[in-house]
């Protein structure tokens, strides 16, 4: 089962979800933060302005509070291709997450 | 040289009173502190001389003690008029001898003498001859002019008048006068403020010579002070028209009629010694309005943000000026890799497709050190400055600057690690991308995205949150002033002038205030809030394109530029006060007369807008004062009671007639001034002063009285 709504981690530490599913032919990686759906087309070349959207979202959330993402990949969902993908972009994500909030917290 | 021709030493009349007599000690002690230069003796019908022997040699060493009396004169119907006469001491014996047999028979008390007989016995000993004048008892206008007619030298007649002040206005109208202590009680020496001869003389036949306006002992008494010729200019940007006037170390004169270039004289003058770098004060009473415009000009004012002791953030505004979002790595890296990666057992191995760089601060953690290290140094440096010892033993000072030179070494020695490590990060990071790069090339595989971008963006976007923070926080409104005094007005007080430094604020700050647009500076202002706002926000894009332009624009790379700075007069309560003409002529000529570093004086036409009594109770005192230390005063005037109570040692006048312009030179003592062109053509100096200053002999009469009864 899909979980839209973010999920608290602790005091110090949210989690948030992202949703992998195709919809009209179109894979998307969906983020939830704070109920701000962000959904990325993953069949698009550029992309990076929706990216920087969500970028956007996720710095201004990680200046107060931990954050990092869980992939919850759609039951109908067969593209594993874009599986990996969304699982290597995450992790990836997650690993910056956690830089970037150290260096907050540095600062 | 402080002179007293009017003192008692003994009493020798019941009016006397027993506090006239003076012993030696407290003679010496009371002329000495009083730095008087010549006492005449001047005793009521009596004079004793071995007193006055031993009284002379007594202050020998500081003054001159000449002999003399104080005679009850009588005329008309019992009616008496004191006179004084002062003798040359060379003939004291027969002045003595001469004195005692016209009183002989008399006493002190009731001896009344007849002036005809006086002037016979005294005239020929070399006398001078001081009636009291507008003093009681006073010689009447018949009896001067009787007293006159008998003179052999009628230079020798000198009037009394009650006090210095009363002198002041018979000189400055012609009448050679004086005044003296006429002591009553020898505790109280000098009971009134003693006249002063604006020429040093040295004997009583230097007075005489004065006295007889002879031009060779004049010249000899004024060069004893230094003086230079100087070329003037009197016609406004004729070059051509140059005079040549011998000006002294002391109060030098500039009078004659409007119009006559007084002004363009004190003007060359000050380009004269402006361009020998000479130390110079100069008031213009025509231009103390641009005077004061010049002061409170705001060009000495450094527009700094340590006036207002806020941060420049400089760093700050290069942050913005060049900031440019880092794109985040597009989601189709990550896609192309995966088609086209072929996993092959060395490849995993190795695990190339893993490989990572390592997060990078782009030097943060660098910079923050090497800030602790500069902060370090200075607090080195500023405990250098403090004296501990005065504070601390000897073993604290120790530990104290053990324990700082160990923060010193701690914090160079990490900085030294951070370089070392973020060195080495960098070359981690560029040994993954090239190994990437290398495998990519040789299999055909897409390279690996290294991140998704995530934290160049953030780290960028936040770096740009922080500097526009700080540039914010250092704009908020503040002001400082600092107060200078300007000067002192009567009725005012203190007008002080405010140096103010502001930061940019709307609805208060002037345009004055700043040198630039500050239409553009509001904007920029305004920008930098809204761009700091939207910082993390994803709708920056065409704000900070804006605010980077108009940074560039109005090339403004720190907080300096929001600084406006002002001068303004203020009151005593630092209120705004804008002195009016009288009270800015006041502060202007009080500048200038109290600049102790200058040399020259040049003033022109201080009277204007000032009351005469200031002029004569305030300024005269002050210029004569400045003569007495030999500095040079050059003042054009129309005021006699500066052109003639300063008894200026050179007088230059202007005088415009049928024949155009002429410049006569002179002084008051030989009462001659001389036109420079034609040494022929003379005229007196005091007809000249009387005429050009006062409006003519009838006048001054006039205002003789009114002064007078003033008093």
């Amino acid at each position: 089962m899909i979980e839209e709504e973010s999920m608290s981690q602790g005091d110090d530490s949210r989690i948030l979800q992202a949703r992998l599913f195709v919809e009209n032919e179109i894979d998307y990686l969906e983020i939830d933060i704070d109920g701000k759906k962000h959904r990325l087309n993953l069949n698009d070349k550029d992309g990076q302005e929706q990216i920087k959207r969500m970028f956007c979202d996720l710095v201004e959330l990680l200046e107060s509070t931990a954050l990092s993402i869980e992939l919850e990949v759609a039951d109908d969902y067969d593209n594993a291709l874009m599986k990996e993908v969304s699982e290597s972009y995450i992790s990836d994500l997650n690993d910056e997450l956690e830089d970037v909030r150290a260096n907050i917290v540095d600062e | 040289m402080k002179v007293d021709f009017h003192c008692h030493t003994r009493s020798f009349k019941s009016g006397d009173g027993e506090m006239r007599n003076v012993n030696d000690e407290l003679f010496v002690k009371k002329i000495t502190s009083a730095d008087v230069g010549i006492v005449a003796i001047t005793n009521h019908n009596a004079f004793d001389k071995v007193q006055y022997k031993r009284l002379k040699q007594g202050v020998a060493a500081v003054c001159d003690v000449w002999p003399g009396v104080e005679l009850d004169i009588g005329y008309g119907d019992s009616k008496r008029y004191h006179l004084i006469v002062i003798c040359n001491p060379r003939n004291i014996d027969l002045f003595d001898k001469e004195l005692r047999r016209i009183t002989s028979g008399f006493t002190a008390e009731n001896f009344v003498g007849k002036i005809d007989e006086v002037v016979g016995i005294f005239d020929p000993l070399d006398c001078i001859f001081m009636p009291h004048f507008h003093k009681s008892p006073a010689i009447p206008p018949e009896e001067l002019e009787a007293l006159d007619s008998l003179l052999s030298n009628k230079n020798r007649l000198i009037a009394e008048a009650t006090n210095v002040h009363s002198m002041g206005i018979f000189v400055t109208h012609g009448v050679n006068c004086i005044a003296g202590s006429d002591i009553k009680d020898w505790n109280l020496y000098p009971n009134m403020e003693l006249p002063e001869l604006r020429l040093e003389i040295d004997n009583f036949e230097h007075l005489c010579m004065l006295l007889d306006r002879d031009a060779k002992i004049v010249k000899v008494l004024l060069d004893k002070n230094n003086s230079s010729a100087y070329d003037v200019y009197p016609a406004k940007g004729k070059r051509e028209i140059k005079e040549t006037i011998n000006l002294y170390n002391e109060v030098n004169v500039i009078f004659g009629d409007k119009g006559t270039g007084k002004t363009e004289v004190i003007k060359s003058l000050i380009e004269t010694f402006n361009a020998r770098n000479i130390p110079l004060a100069k008031y213009i009473s025509s231009e103390t309005a641009e005077a004061l415009e010049d002061m409170l000009r705001t060009d000495d004012m450094a527009r700094s943000a340590a006036s207002l002791g806020i941060e420049g953030c400089e760093t700050e505004f290069g942050i913005v000026s060049n900031y440019g979002d880092r794109m985040p790595t597009p989601i189709s890296e990550y896609v192309d890799y995966r088609l086209t990666y072929k996993a092959k057992a060395s490849q995993e191995r190795i695990g190339w497709n893993q490989m990572k760089g390592l997060a990078d601060d782009e030097g943060k953690q660098i910079n923050k050190v090497e800030a602790d290290l500069e902060n370090a140094d200075s607090v080195n440096d500023s405990l250098n400055k403090i004296k501990l010892k005065e504070y601390l033993s000897q073993e604290e000072a120790h530990s104290l600057n053990q324990l700082v030179r160990l923060l010193s070494k701690k914090i160079d020695q990490k900085y030294h690690k951070e370089i070392i490590e973020y060195q080495s990060l960098l070359l981690v990071n560029f040994t993954v991308e090239r190994y990437k790069y290398y495998v990519s090339a040789k299999t055909g595989n897409a390279q690996p995205p290294s991140s998704t971008g995530f934290a160049k963006f953030a780290l960028n976007r936040l770096q740009l949150k922080s500097a526009l923070d700080s540039i914010s926080k250092n704009l908020k409104p503040k002001e400082d002033s600092n107060y200078e005094v300007l000067g002192h007005t009567g009725e005012k007080g203190r007008i002080d002038i405010e140096s103010r430094y502001r930061m940019l604020n709307h609805g208060v700050s002037s345009y004055k205030e700043f040198d630039g647009n500050i239409t553009n500076l509001y904007k920029v202002k305004d920008l930098i809030h809204k761009v700091n706002r939207l910082a993390l926000k994803h709708n920056l894009d065409q704000d900070i394109v804006e605010l980077k332009t108009l940074l560039s624009d109005q090339e403004i790379i720190s907080t300096d530029s929001f600084i406006g700075v002002y001068k303004q007069t203020v009151d005593k309560l630092h209120q705004p006060y804008d002195p009016s003409n009288g009270e800015r002529s006041i502060i202007f000529i009080q500048r200038a007369l109290n600049d102790k570093d200058a040399r020259v004086y040049l003033l022109d036409e201080p009277e204007l807008s000032m009351a005469n009594s200031y002029i004569d109770e305030i300024i005269r005192p002050k210029i004569s004062e400045l003569g007495k230390q030999k500095k040079m005063v050059v003042l054009a005037t129309h005021n006699a009671n500066l052109a003639v109570r300063t008894l200026p040692y050179s007088t230059v006048y202007r005088a415009y007639g049928a024949d155009g312009y002429k410049t006569y030179y002179g002084n008051p003592f030989t009462n001659k001034l001389v036109n420079i062109a034609d040494s022929h053509d003379t005229k007196e100096w005091k007809e000249v002063s009387m005429r050009i200053l006062e409006g003519g002999r009838d006048a001054f009469y006039d205002r003789g009285g009114i002064y007078e009864s003033g008093r």
